[in-house]
C-alpha cells in the first residue's frame, strides 16, 4: 500500500510536469501577449517591460526558468496584470472561496442526488422513479449559466428570500451552491439509481433474502456500498471539476472566488496566472483521483494495491 | 405421518418481450420428514423457478406466482404474510446456491453474513453468534474457522466458498434444505467432497433436502426420490432406484442412456435425446416432449398424458408409459 501510494505520488508528478510544460507552450502559441492594448506601449516601455519579465530571452530559457520556479519553489511568479501581486497571493485569496463554494456545492449534490438517487431504484418504475429522474434529466441539460439567473430572478427578485450577488455569508451561499450543486446532484442520482439497480440483480442479494433479512438490513447492509462505487469513482473527479469549473457560476453571482481570475488571465494573456491556476487546478484533480483510487480499497475489499 | 411439504399444481410465469412464459406449469409433489428429493432436468425445465417459487424469491415482476399452494407444516408458502414468510426464510427453509462467488456478497466478510443470520432468527448476542458461526464453520471442513471468519469470500478457494455456503444454510438447522446446483460452478473432485458433505450433515441434522441437478450421478449419490421436469411439467417421479431400474417415461430413459457407463467398452459412444429443449415461448401442443420421442404416437400431439401410476410412489406422464419398461 506504501509503495503503491509512493508509486502514484510520482506519477502524479510527472503528469503535473507534463501540463506545466505543455500548457507553457501553448499559452505562447496564442496570438497577442499580455502588454497589448488597444494604444500600445512605446517600444521602448515594451523592451523594459519584456525584460522585466525575462520575455526577451529564448524560449526554453524561459521555460526552465519557470519550471524550476513552480516545481521546486511552488512559485508560480508575478502577475502580468497586476504587476504588484504574484499568482500565488491570488491563490490564497481565491481558492479558500472556490473551495467553500465546491464543498457546500458538493454536499447538496450528495444529498440531493444520492437520496433521489436510492428512492428512484428502490421505486423502480413508480411514479418517484420517473419524476426523479425527470428532475435528473433536467438538471443535466440545464446548464448553469441558465440556472443561475433562473433562481436569482425567482428567489432573489421575484421573493425576495435570498441576496442575487455578493458573498458575504450564510445567505449568499445559498444560491451559488445551488446552482453548482444541481448539475452534479443531477449526475449522481442517476449514477445511484443505475448502481443500486445493478445490485438488485445480483446473486448474493437474492441469497441475503433467502436468508429472512429485513428488507431494511438487505438495502443498508448488503446493497449500499456495492450500489455507491459507482457515485465514489464519480466524486473525485467531480470535486476537483467543481473547483476549476465554478468560474460561470462565480461570474454570476459575483462570487471572489479564482475561478473569474482564470477566465479573465485567459483574455488578457496573463501568462504566468493562466499557467499558475491551469498547473494548481490540474494537480488538485490529479490529487482527487488518486483519493479515490484509495478510498476504493476501503470499500470494496476486492481491491487491493500492491 | 403428515408431508413436511406438499406442493400442489404451482405455475409460476415470466412475462418477456415475446409473451408470456409458463415457466412451472402444474407441478405437484410431497416431500416426507427426511427425504431427499433430486429434480433433474435441462436448463429452462423450469426446476430451480419451481424452488425459487416455493420461496417466493422470483424477481416480481416479470415473474409472477400465477396459482398453486405448497403446504409447509400447516402453512401455504405462497399466501403467507411477507413478515411470516421471512421468518422462514434461512431459519425452516434455507438455501444454497449455484455459484458460490456470486451468491456471496463480496463486500462483507464471511462474519458478517453468517451470525446476521443466527442475529435475525436466534436474536443472539454478536459474541455468540460468531462462537455458533465458527463451530459451524468448523463442521463443515474448513480449517482454523476462527481467523477464515474474518476473511473476504474472495479470499477463499470455490469448493471452500460453497462450505462457507453450506455452513451459512445450516445454522439455524433448517427443516428444509433447498440446494441448487451446489456443484455445478465446482470442478469434480471438489464436487464429490461437496456432495458427501451434504449427504453427511443431512443424516447428521436429519435435514428433508431438494436437491436440484441437471447430473443424473449426482442425485444418484445424494436422494431417495427423483423428480424429472421437462418443459415446466414433471414428467417423471419416483424412487431413485425405480427411476434408475425401471423409467417410464421416454424422456428418462433417454437421459439415462446419455450417462457415460463404467462397465460398457470404451469405444461405445455416448448417446444422446435428439433434439434442442423446447422454446417456451412456442411449446409444443400436447405432450411438449413430442417432437423428440422416438415412440411418440398421434396423442400425443393432441392431449397432455395423464399419471400413470406404477406402485404407489412411482408415475410418469405418458401415454406410452405402459407398453415400455
Amino acid at each position: 500500500m506504501f509503495r503503491y501510494l509512493l508509486r502514484r505520488l510520482l506519477g502524479a508528478f510527472f503528469v503535473v510536469v507534463g501540463i506545466t510544460t505543455f500548457s507553457f507552450f501553448m499559452i505562447r502559441i496564442a496570438p497577442g501577449g499580455p502588454f497589448d492594448s488597444e494604444k500600445m506601449p512605446p517600444p521602448e516601455i515594451m523592451r523594459n517591460l519584456e525584460k522585466k519579465y525575462h520575455l526577451d530571452e529564448p524560449l526554453m530559457l524561459q521555460y526552465a526558468r519557470y519550471a524550476k520556479d513552480v516545481l521546486v519553489h511552488f512559485d508560480f511568479g508575478p502577475s502580468f496584470r497586476y504587476p504588484e501581486r504574484s499568482v500565488n497571493e491570488f491563490i490564497d485569496l481565491g481558492f479558500p472561496v472556490t473551495l467553500r463554494l465546491a464543498i457546500y456545492s458538493m454536499i447538496i449534490a450528495v444529498l440531493i442526488g444520492i437520496s433521489s438517487g436510492l428512492i428512484a431504484a428502490l421505486y423502480q418504475n413508480s411514479r418517484w422513479d420517473y419524476s426523479a429522474m425527470a428532475f435528473a434529466m433536467l438538471g443535466v441539460s440545464i446548464p448553469d449559466f441558465v440556472l443561475g439567473p433562473l433562481f436569482q430572478l425567482i428567489f432573489g427578485l421575484k421573493l425576495h428570500w435570498l441576496p442575487i450577488a455578493g458573498w458575504d455569508g450564510a445567505n449568499f451561499y445559498v444560491l451559488p451552491s445551488l446552482t453548482l450543486g444541481s448539475m452534479y446532484a443531477a449526475s449522481i442520482a442517476r449514477l445511484t439509481r443505475g448502481g443500486m439497480l445493478e445490485i438488485t440483480r445480483q446473486d448474493f442479494i437474492r441469497t441475503a433474502r433467502a436468508k429472512g433479512l429485513s428488507e431494511r438490513v438487505v438495502i443498508l447492509r448488503h446493497m449500499l456500498k456495492g450500489g455507491l462505487l459507482p457515485v465514489v469513482t464519480y466524486l473525485g473527479p467531480a470535486a476537483a471539476f467543481m473547483m476549476g469549473g465554478s468560474m460561470v457560476v462565480e461570474k454570476i453571482f459575483d462570487v471572489p472566488g479564482l475561478g473569474r481570475h482564470f477566465v479573465n488571465s485567459a483574455l488578457n494573456r496573463d501568462y504566468t496566472m493562466t499557467l499558475g491556476l491551469t498547473i494548481f487546478f490540474s494537480a488538485i484533480i490529479v490529487l482527487f483521483n488518486l483519493i479515490v483510487d484509495i478510498a476504493y480499497t476501503f470499500l470494496d475489499p476486492r481491491v487491493k494495491y500492491e | 405421518m403428515m408431508a413436511l411439504l406438499t406442493v400442489n399444481n404451482l405455475c409460476t410465469t415470466f412475462s418477456t418481450p415475446e409473451g408470456v412464459v409458463r415457466a412451472v406449469d402444474g407441478v405437484s409433489f410431497s416431500l416426507e420428514r427426511g427425504e431427499a428429493l433430486g429434480v433433474v432436468g435441462e436448463s429452462g425445465s423450469g426446476k430451480s423457478v419451481t424452488v425459487m417459487s416455493l420461496m417466493r424469491l422470483i424477481a416480481t415482476p416479470p415473474g409472477r406466482i400465477e396459482s398453486g399452494e405448497a403446504i409447509f407444516e400447516g402453512r401455504d408458502l405462497l399466501k403467507l404474510p411477507e413478515a411470516n414468510l421471512r421468518s422462514i426464510r434461512g431459519d425452516e427453509i434455507a438455501m444454497i446456491f449455484q455459484d458460490p462467488l456470486t451468491s456471496l456478497n463480496p463486500f462483507l466478510t464471511v462474519k458478517r453474513q453468517l451470525t446476521e443470520v443466527l442475529e435475525t432468527h436466534r436474536r443472539m448476542s454478536p459474541k455468540k453468534a460468531l462462537t455458533e458461526s465458527i463451530h459451524m464453520l468448523e463442521l463443515v471442513g474448513i480449517p482454523s474457522p476462527a481467523k477464515r471468519i474474518n476473511d473476504y469470500p474472495h479470499e477463499f478457494s470455490g469448493g471452500m466458498r460453497q462450505r462457507v455456503m453450506i455452513a451459512m444454510a445450516l445454522l439455524c438447522r433448517p427443516k428444509l434444505l433447498i440446494a441448487d446446483e451446489p456443484t455445478t460452478a465446482l470442478d469434480v473432485t471438489i464436487q464429490a467432497q461437496i456432495l458427501e458433505l451434504i449427504a453427511d450433515l443431512r443424516h447428521e441434522f436429519g435435514t428433508t433436502v431438494i436437491l436440484i441437478t441437471h447430473n443424473l450421478g449426482i442425485v444418484a449419490e445424494v436422494c431417495d426420490h427423483v423428480a424429472v421436469m421437462y418443459a415446466g411439467k414433471i414428467a417423471e417421479y419416483g424412487k431413485m432406484g425405480e427411476i434408475f431400474v425401471r423409467p417410464r417415461h421416454p424422456y428418462t430413459q433417454g437421459l439415462l442412456r446419455s450417462l457415460p457407463r463404467l462397465d460398457e467398452k470404451r469405444a461405445a459412444r455416448l448417446e444422446s435425446i435428439v433434439g434442442q429443449p423446447p422454446d417456451l415461448t412456442l411449446l409444443p401442443t400436447g405432450c411438449a416432449f413430442h417432437p423428440r420421442c422416438e415412440v411418440k404416437s398421434e396423442h400425443c400431439l393432441r392431449e397432455f398424458p395423464s399419471a400413470v401410476r406404477f406402485g404407489d410412489h412411482h408415475y410418469a406422464h405418458c401415454w406410452h408409459a405402459e407398453d415400455r419398461s
